[in-house]
């Protein structure tokens, strides 16, 4: 019995360890458009600070039905978050914030986001779909990164457009100050 | 006395925790911590700011790199394998914690503060505080020696994460309540596992070598001593001072002058905890090295440790073996510090001091006959446990005596007392005596049990300088045999060593790989 107990708490242990080498990948919290019915969650809090210009900030209006967010990190000048489909790949999109894109060789096309100015650059459409998007906007830019697999090839963008949406900073910045009771603000 | 004030800050910790989930007290929070970061924002010049960026960005991830590698460094060349284990889990458990807490929390920089510097991910706990601070914890614990120099290094470590905590302040990279929680992380989590599993009593960092289980018997504990004995045996004690240290490994032995007409020495080990877990490692050590020829189970209590000590003395004294009898056992503190108190070998020294003729080697070898005879195997014979008091052979410290052993732990003895004889005499005369009291097969069987792993790490030892190999002497005086595979794999140390090679080796990895990961908290 001793031995048995002895035996569990070991693996117990050893999982324990073996999970420390998993963590510390970023955290998954979704940074979601709305928290509680309003913007500016936590994650758009930090994603706000991670670009200070930028106006707009993306994040995930609604999940479509086989995606889900699989990764956050924010740090300065950059925040990201990525998209798992069941059926594109693991990797199937890569949101990025920054300050500035290079949209060379990109060509300019209608935009689907208030504000924005969209392109697109389509990389390989062979097997699956690569290829990057990109919004821009005053002091910040969004790029969208693909790398969707499979035999839907570029069908799953559109779940990714209707996916990500933006907010606006004053709308992040007005519920920081509505939070705090005015004690607060976003920006210096 | 300062682990104490980390314990009870690091058990504050969570009640901080809950009350940044409380939107009311995390917005009083977030404001003091916003207040803060004004000030320093408030009092930023062109010149601090550099020098401030310059800290921060250059020399930060230097300094962090250097302790690091300095810790790994020290550990590996001075051969601290535990407290590098140690220190390794305390890294996972610092950053298993802080990712964990970071990702309940979601907590940004402190808000209203332009930031200057690079950061990532959320804000609380400091990432950089409590990395910075695990590093300088670690490598005092590991690298510098208990006392003044480690005093110092506390200090200076104090400092260097002072500059950090006003640097990561002025460019608002942390928040004030993110770096506290980050350095209580940072200086308990390693603290704490050091003083509990690296205790510096038994696992001191020494830079000579020496024995290493032996405990301060002054002050409280040196009163206590002399109180118990006075109380439990009903002697008066005159003085209590630690005696040959240099011998013992397992327990802190002391000799004990209490008054008599004339006075008169007694004998007495004192088991504390910490031996009871250095036995347990080295348990488990001879379990994974020896296999079934040593494997045995270990102690639960201190209190076990100390009984079957006494009654192991008991059984030899039962047997005829000339050793010193046992007063009995002396309660300290409740089943965490007992006493072993036994006659003192008054006058006796070491068989390496003596003149080993043919009486002394008759000696030995009819007390390996009389071990064999009671069905018990001593498991420890080498010099320090054999002593010569006026001519006669005492043998000590019977802690790892077997009872009903097997016939090969039984012929390990043999072979190992066979050994020390010839050491101070020579293998011939040795083996002339050893036939009459031992059979040829007999003989020869103890010393094809018998190889480097199975002889006292202090009788290998005392043989190399002296370029002796005294078993192949006496290999040559036996007939032709082949030596017996000791190393027999039980279930037991199969899932023993899967056990210990898989936590080592998850604790060196994940620690590694944690610490790489640290290592990037720009």
């Amino acid at each position: 019995m001793k031995r048995a107990l002895a035996a569990i708490g070991i693996a117990v242990v050893a999982a324990v360890v073996l999970s420390g080498c998993s963590v510390s990948i970023g955290s998954a919290d979704p940074p979601v458009c709305r928290s509680q019915g309003r913007p500016g969650g936590p994650p758009m809090v930090l994603m706000a600070q991670s670009v200070p210009s930028a106006s707009l900030i993306p994040c995930i209006s609604l999940v479509p039905a086989g995606w889900s967010v699989q990764s956050f990190l924010a740090r300065n000048n950059r925040a990201d978050f990525r998209l798992k489909s069941d059926i594109a790949g693991a990797r199937a999109v890569d949101i990025v914030l920054i300050h500035r894109c290079d949209v060379r060789g990109a060509t300019q096309v209608p935009t689907d986001q208030p504000g924005t100015t969209r392109w697109e650059r389509i990389l390989s459409i062979n097997t699956g779909y690569r290829g990057t998007r990109y919004y821009t906007f005053p002091g910040g830019c969004v790029r969208y990164e693909f790398k969707l697999k499979g035999p839907a090839r570029a069908a799953p963008v559109n779940d990714v457009s209707l996916a990500v949406d933006f907010v606006t900073r004053t709308q992040v910045a007005a519920e920081v100050t509505r939070q705090s009771h005015g004690r607060l603000h976003l920006d210096p | 006395m300062t682990g104490k004030w980390w314990l009870a800050t690091l058990l504050l910790l969570p009640l901080l925790w809950i009350l940044l989930r409380v939107d009311s007290a995390r917005v009083q929070i977030d404001v003091f911590d916003s207040a803060v970061a004004n000030w320093f924002a408030g009092n930023r010049t062109p010149g601090v700011t550099g020098v401030a960026k310059t800290l921060n960005q250059a020399v930060g991830p230097f300094a962090f790199a250097a302790l690091w590698y300095s810790t790994l460094l020290v550990c590996l060349v001075f051969r601290r394998f535990r407290h590098l284990l140690v220190y390794l889990a305390a890294v996972i458990v610092v950053d298993v914690t802080q990712a964990t807490v970071q990702s309940v929390l979601h907590r940004p920089r402190p808000l209203g503060v332009s930031t200057l510097g690079p950061w990532n991910d959320y804000a609380h706990p400091s990432r950089v505080a409590a990395a910075t601070c695990l590093g300088y914890v670690g490598l005092l614990y590991t690298a510098v020696p208990q006392g003044r120099f480690r005093q110092i290094g506390k200090w200076i470590a104090t400092g260097a994460v002072l500059v950090l905590v006003v640097v990561r302040l002025y460019l608002n990279v942390d928040g004030l309540t993110d770096l506290a929680a980050g350095i209580v992380i940072g200086v308990a989590v390693p603290l704490l596992a050091f003083r509990v599993l690296c205790p510096n009593e038994v696992f001191p960092v020494v830079y000579r070598r020496g024995r290493s289980a032996h405990l301060d018997v002054t002050g409280a504990r040196g009163e206590a001593i002399c109180s118990a004995l006075e109380s439990q045996l009903g002697v008066i004690v005159e003085s209590v001072e630690p005696f040959a240290l240099a011998g013992s490994a397992g327990s802190t032995p002391l000799r004990v002058l209490v008054k008599g007409d004339p006075d008169t020495y007694l004998f007495a080990k004192l088991y504390a905890g910490t031996h009871l877990r250095a036995d347990r490692w080295y348990k488990l050590g001879r379990t994974l090295m020896y296999g079934r020829l040593e494997a045995e189970a270990r102690f639960m209590t201190v209190r076990q440790l100390v009984q079957y000590e006494d009654y192991a003395l008991r059984l030899l004294k039962d047997a005829g073996i000339n050793c010193p009898g046992s007063f009995g056992i002396v309660e300290i503190t409740p089943e965490r510090e007992y006493l072993l108190v036994t006659e003192f070998a008054d006058g006796a020294h070491e068989i390496s001091d003596a003149d080993v003729g043919a009486d002394l080697i008759d000696q030995g070898l009819r007390l390996v006959r009389q071990l064999w005879e009671a069905g018990l195997a001593h498991r420890d014979i080498k010099p320090s446990n054999l002593l010569v008091q006026n001519g006669r052979l005492v043998l000590i410290d019977p802690a790892f005596t077997e009872v009903r052993p097997t016939p090969w732990r039984q012929g390990v003895d043999l072979a190992n007392m066979m050994l020390v004889l010839a050491l101070f005499s020579d293998a011939n005369s040795v083996y002339e005596r050893a036939v009459q009291y031992f059979t040829f097969e007999e003989i020869t069987e103890a010393f094809a049990a018998t190889r480097g792993l199975t002889m006292p790490s202090q009788l290998r030892h005392m043989m190399r300088p002296r370029g002796r190999d005294l078993h192949a002497e006496f290999c040559r005086l036996l007939p032709p045999f082949r030596p017996i595979r000791i190393q027999r794999w039980t279930m037991r140390r199969i899932m023993l060593t899967i056990a210990t090679v898989a936590v080592v080796g998850a604790i060196a990895i994940g620690g590694a790989a944690t610490w790489l990961a640290l290592g990037d908290v720009k």
